[in-house]
């Protein structure tokens, strides 16, 4: 009988049993979610409508911006494809006890790779291709593409995108493991990053589009070179723009392009799909045996361990709670390689706020205004990816060996607490310094600066508490990779409200901005101000209160 | 030091434990036996605070588990039947977290550390990552913290599942010794001659109910064997099983 008939009949069982077994409560769960995911879907179409229709009301550069705009998306999707995937494979080619026992079995190993490989991909794929449904839609809206050739390019597109990017990040994987017998992964991975930087820097050096600033306008023979600029594409020979191109292949009826660039997407994936599994041949189980035989990782001395620190604040017990979980993390490199991420996502952003200060200030109000608001915007929705990626799972991570912490004389309230304060702390102050050093680039004034530091503090603290609370109501005990733990029902509900609570913050923050700029009524201040105070206060209280005693439930099952 | 009345539990309508009575005196080594899904790990869970019973109450040394958990847990060691621990910390940095947990003094820990280092023989794999122990290593871990903190009261629930030979006799010395000095041992086993071996009273659970107790000639007597633990298990197990 074939291999993936059994397996995937397998997989079928199993989750038509769980549909089956679903208690009611789990039904109104999964409902719940599909209708936010739903009108998050809408409101990302309706956004990047707008923001599409006000690019083409800019003229000839409006449109060649949008393109670019769509062609950048992709390809910043494309990468986040290859990032997911590889945080995800350790995990699921190495580290998953399912693949030690079909290891067991008569299963030959390229088989077990090309199964788990699947898995891999649509585990690591699908939240981000959620996100980028809203672009291709609305996108095709403006432009007019007709919906069946919308779909169609949808599917025939993104499949092979997701695929492709898969097998880069298993290829890297299981080289970056099978060199880890002469290699520490840690080493690699540092190099990796290096490289990545590196041949980034070096693109911008010889690739970078002219900067054009506001008062240039006005000479055409600069604005020519910039729009000459900005045919150069980046990155020509990335899948997300030969996706993109099929979408401008169409719109232009260019058929002899459109199958240009979907053969040249279909021939990468079943040319990276052979080198993936010749690779895979050569090296997977080799790499799974060295990895195995890594019986001892040995830390150091007893008196390096960080239990030993005296000088810290607290009582014992959650100065354990809070020694225990930095150590985890520390130790943990899907947890320390994404938190890096993102920090490089946010100094890539502040050092490109330094080039944007020199064309603010000649800028109209229009423009500064538009940057203030939307660099707040962008601070929060940092904040809002990494809280609920880093808080959200620590409920669920205490997992199997919860054991410990119920039968020691913690309060279940203690142990909640600790894993607040810890979040709290730690996003507060990178909210904080996100808000100021912005602030400061933009050469924005100080009220404004306090303003926005004093909506972020308030963010933070919110979003922790709500990212927690849904962390302790939907907790997947049984799972070890956070990656996971979040793209679970629990993660997706997670994320979507906190952008939606981001939304009105951002709403909040323009009425305030507003009312300052045209120096307003202060009574009318001090009900806004109140009524964001108030609003926090519930977003920070209730999930909680919610979380507190599904915790709780959940502890003692 | 352990009393426990009327308590039961069940799991979706299907009963686990029902309407159970068992008092264990301050420095008794109890032994709990049953086949599997008897309830033996329900009662021990109930008992350690691990799970809230349907109903039906715990008292250790006289607190109510569940009216005051931080006070009873206090004085208890509990060793759970699958060792699942915090596979990043090190062997010595795990230890180190629960004394933390335990309020023991940092100076105190690293004497009781070493005390059970020596007793089980510890390796220089006390430093390395748990996630690289075997079995054995992690009960011998899961052991010596149940005793950092120096418990009254010791709930464990198959101690011997993985341990060498060797580590099995140095467990069995080990509890005897605590015994005789004070502590409470509530212990559920598979192991028939380990429970006849060194414990001083048996109770057998079958489907909930405890339906026999006693010390090891009580039993005999009870169930008209003249035969080992295991013979008085069987002829009990098979008189209480509808046919």
């Amino acid at each position: 009988m074939n291999l993936y008939k059994i397996y995937f009949g397998l997989r079928w069982r199993m989750i038509s049993s769980g549909i089956r077994t679903q208690s009611w409560r789990r039904w109104l769960e999964i409902a719940t979610s599909l209708v936010i995911l739903t009108c998050v879907e809408w409101g990302g179409y309706l956004l990047f409508r707008k923001a599409f229709e006000f690019l083409l009301q800019q003229g000839e550069i409006g449109q060649i911006m949008l393109d670019r705009l769509f062609n950048m998306g992709w390809t910043l999707i494309f990468l986040l494809l290859i990032i997911s995937n590889i945080i995800t494979a350790f995990s699921t080619l190495y580290r998953q006890p399912e693949v030690t026992f079909l290891l067991s079995t008569n299963l030959s190993y390229s088989n077990i790779f090309k199964l788990k490989s699947n898995d891999n991909v649509l585990y690591s794929s699908w939240a981000i291709i959620l996100l980028g449904l809203p672009l291709i839609m609305a996108y095709g809206s403006i432009m007019e593409i007709n919906g069946w050739a919308l779909l169609a390019l949808s599917v025939f597109g993104l499949i092979p995108l997701m695929l492709i990017a898969g097998a880069l990040a298993l290829i890297v994987v299981v080289i970056m493991v099978r060199l880890s017998e002469y290699v520490k992964l840690r080493t690699s991975f540092i190099l990796l990053g290096f490289s990545l930087v590196g041949l980034f820097l070096l693109y911008r050096q010889f690739n970078q589009a002219e900067m054009v600033v506001a008062s240039d306008i006005s000479n055409m023979r600069y604005l020519g070179r910039y729009i000459s600029n900005l045919s150069r594409i980046p990155f020509p020979i990335a899948p997300g723009y030969w996706f993109t191109q099929s979408f401008q292949s169409i719109i232009n009826t260019n058929w002899p392009a459109l199958w240009f660039y979907a053969g040249l997407l279909i021939t990468t994936m079943l040319v990276s799909r052979e080198l993936m599994i010749a690779t895979a041949r050569k090296l997977y189980y080799r790499s799974w045996q060295v990895l195995q035989s890594r019986s001892r990782i040995i830390i150091g001395k007893k008196s390096r361990s960080g239990f030993n620190v005296k000088r810290w604040f607290g009582k014992p017990q959650t100065r354990a709670l809070f020694i225990k979980d930095m150590i985890q993390f520390q130790r943990t490199p899907q947890q320390w390689i994404q938190f890096l991420i993102f920090l490089l996502m946010i100094m890539i952003y502040i050092v490109n706020l330094s080039r944007i200060q020199y064309g603010l200030q000649s800028a109209g109000d229009f423009w500064q205004r538009l940057v203030f608001i939307l660099n707040f915007g962008f601070s929060g929705f940092i904040m809002a990816s990494l809280i609920t990626r880093f808080v959200f799972p620590l409920i669920s991570m205490e997992g199997q060996n919860r054991w410990v912490l119920i039968s020691s004389p913690l309060s279940i309230n203690q142990i909640f607490r600790q894993k607040l304060i810890l979040s709290v702390t730690i996003f507060f102050i990178l909210a904080e310094l996100v808000a100021v050093v912005s602030g400061l680039l933009l050469r924005q004034d100080a009220t404004l600066i306090i303003m926005s530091s004093g909506m972020l503090l308030l963010m933070s603290v919110a979003l922790t508490s709500l990212s927690l609370g849904l962390g302790a109501v939907f907790p997947l005990f049984h799972e070890t990779n956070p990656m996971r733990i979040v793209s679970g029902l629990g993660g997706i509900i997670a994320i979507l409200l906190s952008l939606i609570y981001l939304g009105l913050m951002v709403l909040a923050m323009i009425a305030l901005y507003g009312n300052y700029l045209s120096a307003g009524s202060t009574l009318y201040s001090t009900c806004l101000v109140g009524g964001i105070l108030l609003f926090n206060l519930i977003i920070i209280v209730l999930p909680i209160k919610i979380g507190l005693s599904a915790f709780r439930k959940s502890m003692f099952e | 030091m352990i009393k426990i009345y009327g308590l039961s539990k069940a799991y979706d309508g299907n009963p686990a434990v029902r309407n159970l009575e068992l008092d264990i005196p301050a420095g008794e080594l109890f032994g709990f036996l049953g086949p599997n899904g008897a309830g033996k790990t329900t009662t021990l869970k109930m008992a350690a605070g691990l799970l809230r019973p349907d109903s039906g109450q715990v008292l250790i040394d006289g607190t109510d588990i569940q009216k005051q958990p931080e006070l009873a847990k206090q004085i208890i060691g509990f060793i759970p039947d699958t060792p699942y621990l915090y596979e990043k910390l090190t062997g010595y940095e795990f230890l180190q977290f629960i004394g933390m947990l335990y309020n023991v003094a940092q100076s105190e820990l690293k004497i009781r550390i070493a005390e059970y280092q020596e007793i089980f023989s510890y390796g220089d794999w006390i430093n390395d990552r748990i996630e690289t122990y075997s079995h054995g290593m992690r009960q011998k871990i899961v052991f010596t913290a149940a005793f950092v903190h120096n418990p009254k009261i010791l709930i464990v629930d198959e101690p011997m599942v993985g341990l060498d030979p060797g580590s099995i006799r140095t467990v069995k010395q080990l509890l005897q010794e605590k015994c005789r000095a004070g502590m409470t041992v509530f212990m559920s086993t598979h192991t028939l001659e380990i429970a006849q071996e060194i414990c001083q009273r048996v109770g057998i659970i079958n489907r909930g109910e405890i339906v026999s107790i006693g010390a090891f000639e009580e039993l005999r007597r009870q169930a008209d064997s003249g035969g080992t633990l295991e013979d008085v298990f069987m002829t009990v197990i098979a008189e209480d099983t509808p046919q």
